[in-house]
C-alpha cells in the first residue's frame, strides 16, 4: 500500500506549550483521513506542519515518500483549504482559481482547460466570473476546493473547511466533498472536531486529545470498539460509568458498581482496580425487549426526552448507583414510558466496552 | 517677529473713548497708539529706550509695539486703510523708502507738523518729505556684499554684479527693483526706461545662485561662500561683519545707492495719538538719540546736528560725505511701477533661472 | 463656521474681477485680471511647473513611502516597530522653517552631503543641490512621508494574513505574492496616501519660497508675491485657481480610490 502522509514521532512546541506529542501515523493514497478532535488538540497544527506553515521541533514527516524537513509549502506537493477560504477578494472566482496555475506558468490553453474543469468539478460554472464579494458562503468554499483542486496536489489539505456554513448546508456539502474525492482520487486529510462529520466522509480517522493520537481506526471500529474513555465520550453518545473491576479472566471480566455485579465481555486488557465503562445509548433495550437480553437489570425512570425520531430515558438502576440514558427509535405512534415506571432493561455483555484505570 | 494682541478691538475701543477730545497738554497725553519698529540688528534700542522714558513722563499713555518688517507690515496697513480707515494698523514708527512712497498712492502718511516736532528743522532738506508725511531719519548706503575668502580683491562696480564671468556668484532679495533701476541707468536707460535693465538681468540670469527672501538668507550664503556676491545695506553688512563674519561692503566706483529711512505717522490717528506720535518723532530727533540710533545701527543719521561717535566720524561709511555722493533713485516712480516690474522680472529673469 | 469661512472666500471672489495698475487698485468690474491669467503663456508655465512638482514629490514619497509602510507591517518586534514610526513622524515635530534651514545646511555646496560626494570621489565639484526644483522635493518629499506612510501601513493591516499564507500554498514566492496579492489589495492605501500629498504639495509655499531660489515658480509663491505688491486682483485670480486645481485634483483621487477599492 502507498503511503501519501507519514508522521514518524513528531513533536511540536510553542513556548511552554506542547501542542503535538510525540504522534506518528500514516495516511494511505487515494484515501480520505479526518483528524478529529476538540479545540486545542494538535489537528491544526498536525495539517499546517503537512502543508509546511509550520516546521516539526522533532521527528519526520514525508510526503509521497520524500522528507519534508525545511521544504517550503509552496514546494510541497500539498494544498490547502483554508478554514475562512482566504479567497482573493480582488480577483474573480475564475481569477483565483487560476491563480495557482499562473504561478506554475501553466500555458494559457491548457490553464483555461483546467480551470473550467475545476470549477465543473465543484459545480459553480455559471460563477466563474463572480468576485469572492458576490458570493455565498458555500459558494465561496467550493471556490476554494477548485483553486486547490486545480493544481492536482498529491494531497489536499482541508482545514475545518465546512465550520461557518449551516448545518444543511454542510450536510450538503459534506456527501459533495466525498463524492469529489472519489472521483478525483487524491488523497485528503481532513481537520474538524464534529464527529458526525468525520464519520460521514472519512476512510480512517485519527482522534486526537491533548497533543495524542488516542486511536486511528475506520469510523466503524471507532464507533463500536473505541479504545480509550476519550473516545468512547466524544464519539457518539454513551454513558460513561465508573465501576470496580473485580477480577478478569482472559477476555471477560467481573465488574461491580454499588449493589450491581455483572460480567462484561470481549474485554481487551483489563486489570483489576478501578475502571470505567461506556455503554452507549441504544444497546441498552427497554420492556419486552429487555426480557430477553442476557444481562438483566430493574429501571426506574426519572425522565423522557423526546426527539422527535428517537426517545430518551434517564434510567436510574434499581440496584445500584448507576443512571444511564437509553435511546430507543420511536417507531410511529408507539406508546412512551412515563416517569415514574419501573421498567426491565438489559444489554449483551459486550455491548459495554471497558476500560482500566481511575 | 513679535505681534501684539487685540490689536483692532483694542484701537477701536480707544479711538471711542477720546473722540473729540480735546488735546491735552504735553504733561497730561493721554492716548494708545501703536508704534512699528524694526526687528533686529539693534534698530530695536534706541525707540525702546525713548518709549519707555515717555511712558514714565507721561503714564496716561499707552503704547504698543509692533516689532517686525515693512515687507510684512505694509500690506497689512494697506488692508486696514482699506477696510478700517479710523483704526490704522499701527499710528507711526520707521518705515523705509519702498513704503514710504508706496504709501502716497494709497494716502496713508499723515502731515507732521514742524510746529509740533521742533526737531524736524535739523533733517537734510532733501529727504523731508512734501507736506510733511514723513521725516528722513537714517540712511542706509546699498554697496555690494561680499565674501573676502573668495574675492581677494574686492568687486568694484555695480557692473560686477551681471557680469558673465560670474555665474552662480551673486545672491540678492526677490526681487529688488533697485537692482533693475541701476542695470537699466548703468546700461543706457533710467527708471522711466527700464527695458536695458531688464536685458542684462535676463541675459545673464545665470549669475543668481539664489533669490531668496531673508536677510538671514542672504547672510548665510554670502558667509558660506555659496554666493561671493549681493547687493546690500550698508548698515546691516557692519553689524555682520563686527559679528565676525567673512563678509566686506563694497562701495561700487558708481556710487553706493541711497536707502533712506523715515519716520512717518499714520493718517487714521486721532488728534491725541498724533500728539503723542509727533512727542516721539520729536524725540527721537534730537543729537542724542539720532546719533546714537546711527551708532547702534551703523546707519548714516540724516539729522544734521546728529551727535556723532569717534568712529562715525572718521568712517566715511558712516557719515554724511556718503549720504551727498550716493545715487538717488526715483523712489516714488519705483514704487508705482513695482508690481508691473515684479511680473517682467517673473516673467523675464526668473524665468531664464529655471 | 460657514460664515468664517465662506466670507474670505467671497471677498476673495470679488477681488478677483478688480484691476490693478500702477500701483493702485480699480475697483472697476472687469474680466482683464483673468483672461491676462488664463491666456498669458507665463502664468501656463506656473501652472505646469506647480503641477510638475506636486506629482514629482508625490511620486517620490510614495516610492519611498511604500518600503517603508510594508516594513513598518513586517516588523516583529513592537520596540523596533515603535522606534520607526516614530522617526518616520518626526518630520511632522519641527516647524518648517526650522526643517527648511535644516535642508539647507544638509544640501550646500559645504554641506556634508557634498562633502561626501567629493570625498568618495564620486563628483569633481559640489552639485546644486538646493535652492532649486531637487532642494524643495526633497524636503517636501521629507515631511509628506508621514502622511503616504501611514495610509499604506493601515490598509496593509487590514489584509487577512491567511491569503499571504493562501498564495504561497498556491506556489508564489514572496515577491509573486506581493505583486498579485499584497500590493493590489493595498491599493486604497496607497491612492489615499497620493491624494494626500498632492493636495499638499499643491499648496506648499514655505518650502519653495525657501529652498527653491527663485528658480520653482509655483502658484501659491505667485499669490503671495502679488499679496506683497498689494496687486490683490491677480492674488485673488491666482488663489482661486489653485482653489480649482485642488478640488479637481481631490475629485481625481476620490474617483481613483473608488476605483481600487472595487477591484
Amino acid at each position: 500500500m502507498e503511503l501519501d502522509v507519514e508522521f514518524v514521532g513528531v513533536t511540536k512546541s510553542f513556548g511552554d506549550f506542547v501542542a503535538v506529542d510525540n504522534i506518528s501515523f500514516s495516511v494511505a493514497k487515494g484515501s480520505f483521513f479526518s483528524l478529529l478532535g476538540p479545540s486545542g488538540c494538535g489537528k491544526s497544527t498536525t495539517l499546517r506542519m503537512t502543508s509546511g506553515f509550520e516546521h516539526p521541533d522533532s521527528g519526520q514527516l514525508r510526503i509521497a515518500g520524500q522528507e519534508m524537513a525545511g521544504v517550503a509549502p509552496y514546494r510541497r506537493p500539498t494544498n490547502m483549504v483554508f478554514q475562512r477560504w482566504a479567497l482573493f477578494p480582488h480577483m474573480t472566482a475564475a481569477e483565483n482559481v487560476a491563480f495557482g496555475l499562473e504561478v506554475e506558468r501553466t500555458p494559457r490553453r491548457e490553464m483555461r482547460e483546467r480551470v473550467a474543469q475545476a470549477l465543473a468539478l465543484v459545480g459553480l460554472s455559471e460563477f466563474s466570473h463572480r468576485k469572492p464579494g458576490q458570493l455565498s458562503g458555500g459558494q465561496m468554499q467550493r471556490v476554494a476546493l477548485a483553486r486547490a483542486l486545480v493544481k492536482r496536489p498529491k494531497v489536499l489539505l482541508l482545514d475545518e473547511p465546512l465550520g461557518a456554513l449551516d448545518l444543511k448546508l454542510r450536510t450538503q456539502m459534506q456527501l459533495e466533498l466525498k463524492r469529489i474525492q472519489r472521483e478525483v482520487g487524491t488523497t485528503f486529510i481532513y481537520v474538524t472536531h464534529d464527529q458526525g462529520e468525520a464519520m460521514t466522509m472519512s476512510d480512517h480517522i485519527a482522534v486526537m486529545n491533548k497533543g495524542r493520537i488516542e486511536q486511528i481506526d475506520t469510523p466503524q471500529t471507532i464507533y463500536d470498539r473505541p479504545a480509550t474513555r476519550f473516545v468512547a465520550g466524544f464519539i457518539g453518545n454513551a454513558n460513561i460509568a465508573p465501576l470496580e473491576i473485580e477480577s478478569v479472566a482472559g477476555r471477560e471480566a467481573k465488574v461491580r458498581s454499588g449493589g450491581l455485579s455483572f460480567v462484561i465481555s470481549d474485554v481487551d486488557g483489563a486489570t483489576p482496580g478501578k475502571g470505567h465503562m461506556a455503554l452507549r445509548y441504544e444497546r441498552i433495550r427497554l420492556g419486552a425487549a429487555a426480557a430477553q437480553a442476557p444481562l438483566r437489570f430493574k429501571a426506574d425512570v426519572r425522565d423522557v426526552i423526546f426527539a422527535g425520531s428517537v426517545v430518551q430515558y434517564v434510567l436510574a438502576l434499581a440496584d445500584g448507583p448507576l443512571e444511564l440514558l437509553a435511546e430507543q427509535s420511536h417507531e410511529g405512534g408507539g406508546a412512551l414510558l412515563s416517569r415514574g415506571d419501573r421498567v426491565d432493561v438489559g444489554w449483551e455483555p459486550n455491548a459495554p466496552r471497558l476500560f482500566a484505570g481511575g | 517677529m513679535k505681534i501684539v494682541s487685540r490689536l483692532f478691538t483694542a484701537a477701536v475701543a480707544g479711538a471711542a473713548l477720546l473722540a473729540g477730545s480735546i488735546v491735552a497738554s504735553a504733561q497730561d497725553r493721554d492716548a494708545k497708539i501703536t508704534f512699528f519698529i524694526w526687528a533686529g540688528s539693534n534698530q530695536g534700542v534706541v525707540p525702546m529706550e525713548v518709549i519707555k522714558a515717555y511712558k514714565e513722563k507721561n503714564p496716561k499713555v499707552q503704547i504698543e509695539v509692533l516689532e517686525s518688517n515693512n515687507a510684512i507690515t505694509f500690506p497689512k496697513m494697506v488692508a486696514a486703510k482699506r477696510t478700517t480707515p479710523d483704526n490704522p494698523l499701527v499710528n507711526c514708527g520707521f518705515f523705509n523708502v519702498d513704503s514710504i512712497t508706496k504709501g502716497d498712492v494709497e494716502d496713508i502718511w499723515a502731515k507732521i507738523d514742524p510746529a509740533k516736532t521742533p526737531n524736524m528743522a535739523n533733517v537734510l532738506k532733501e529727504f523731508v518729505r512734501p507736506e510733511g508725511r514723513g521725516v528722513g531719519y537714517m540712511m542706509s548706503a546699498i554697496g555690494i556684499l561680499y565674501n573676502k575668502n573668495a574675492m581677494k580683491e574686492p568687486p568694484t562696480s555695480w557692473t560686477d554684479l551681471w557680469n558673465p564671468a560670474n555665474r552662480g556668484r551673486v545672491t540678492m532679495f526677490d526681487y529688488d527693483a533697485r537692482m533693475v533701476a541701476i542695470a537699466a541707468r548703468l546700461n543706457g536707460g533710467s527708471e522711466k526706461n527700464p527695458d536695458p535693465g531688464f536685458k542684462i538681468w535676463s541675459d545673464n540670469a545665470k549669475n543668481f545662485r539664489a533669490l531668496v527672501d531673508s536677510n538671514d538668507a542672504v547672510k548665510n550664503l554670502v558667509s558660506s561662500g555659496d554666493a561671493w556676491m549681493a547687493p546690500w545695506f550698508s548698515a546691516i553688512a557692519k553689524v555682520w561683519i563686527e559679528e565676525g563674519a567673512p563678509l566686506g561692503l563694497a562701495i561700487p566706483k558708481e556710487g553706493a545707492i541711497a536707502f533712506p529711512l523715515y519716520l512717518a505717522m499714520v493718517n487714521g490717528s486721532t488728534p491725541a495719538q498724533q500728539a503723542v506720535c509727533q512727542d516721539l518723532i520729536n524725540e527721537l530727533l534730537t543729537p542724542e538719540n539720532s546719533g546714537r540710533y546711527g551708532t547702534l545701527t551703523k546707519g548714516i543719521p540724516l539729522v544734521t546736528n546728529a551727535k556723532l561717535s569717534e568712529e562715525q566720524a572718521k568712517d566715511p561709511m558712516l557719515n554724511l560725505s556718503i549720504a551727498s555722493h550716493s545715487i538717488l533713485l526715483d523712489y516714488n516712480y519705483i514704487g508705482e511701477v513695482a508690481s508691473d516690474w515684479r511680473e517682467r522680472w517673473d516673467r523675464e529673469v526668473k524665468f531664464k533661472l529655471r | 463656521m460657514t460664515y468664517a469661512f465662506a466670507a474670505p472666500l467671497i471677498t476673495f471672489f470679488e477681488y478677483s474681477f478688480y484691476r490693478f495698475r500702477r500701483g493702485r487698485l480699480e475697483q472697476v468690474f472687469t474680466l482683464d485680471t483673468y483672461s491676462r491669467f488664463l491666456f498669458d503663456s507665463y502664468y501656463h508655465v506656473v501652472i505646469y511647473d506647480t503641477l510638475r512638482m506636486a506629482t514629482i514629490v508625490t511620486l517620490l514619497s510614495l516610492a519611498i513611502g511604500y518600503p517603508l509602510a510594508y516594513a513598518l507591517y513586517r516588523i516583529n518586534r513592537p520596540a523596533i516597530q515603535r522606534w520607526l514610526a516614530l522617526l518616520i513622524f518626526s518630520p511632522i515635530l519641527v516647524s518648517v522653517v526650522v526643517r527648511s534651514y535644516g535642508w539647507i545646511v544638509l544640501l550646500s555646496d559645504q554641506g556634508p552631503v557634498n562633502w561626501l560626494l567629493l570625498r568618495f570621489g564620486v563628483l569633481a565639484e559640489p552639485a546644486t543641490l538646493v535652492f532649486n526644483l531637487f532642494g524643495v522635493v526633497i524636503s517636501l518629499t521629507h515631511v509628506f512621508l508621514p502622511f503616504v506612510v501611514f495610509p499604506i501601513f493601515s490598509s496593509l493591516t487590514r489584509l487577512d494574513p491567511a491569503l499571504k499564507e493562501a498564495a504561497e500554498d498556491l506556489g508564489a514566492n514572496w515577491w509573486t505574492t506581493f505583486r498579485r496579492v499584497t500590493f493590489p489589495l493595498s491599493l486604497p492605501g496607497v491612492v489615499a496616501g497620493a491624494q494626500i500629498a498632492f493636495t499638499l504639495a499643491l499648496g506648499a509655499f514655505v518650502t519653495p519660497a525657501m529652498l527653491g531660489g527663485g528658480r520653482v515658480l509655483v502658484l501659491p509663491l505667485q499669490v503671495y508675491n502679488a499679496t506683497t505688491d498689494i496687486n490683490w486682483p491677480v492674488a485673488a485670480v491666482g488663489g482661486m485657481a489653485l482653489l480649482v486645481i485642488s478640488m479637481v485634483a481631490v475629485a481625481a483621487f476620490n474617483r481613483l480610490l473608488k476605483y481600487s477599492e472595487a477591484r
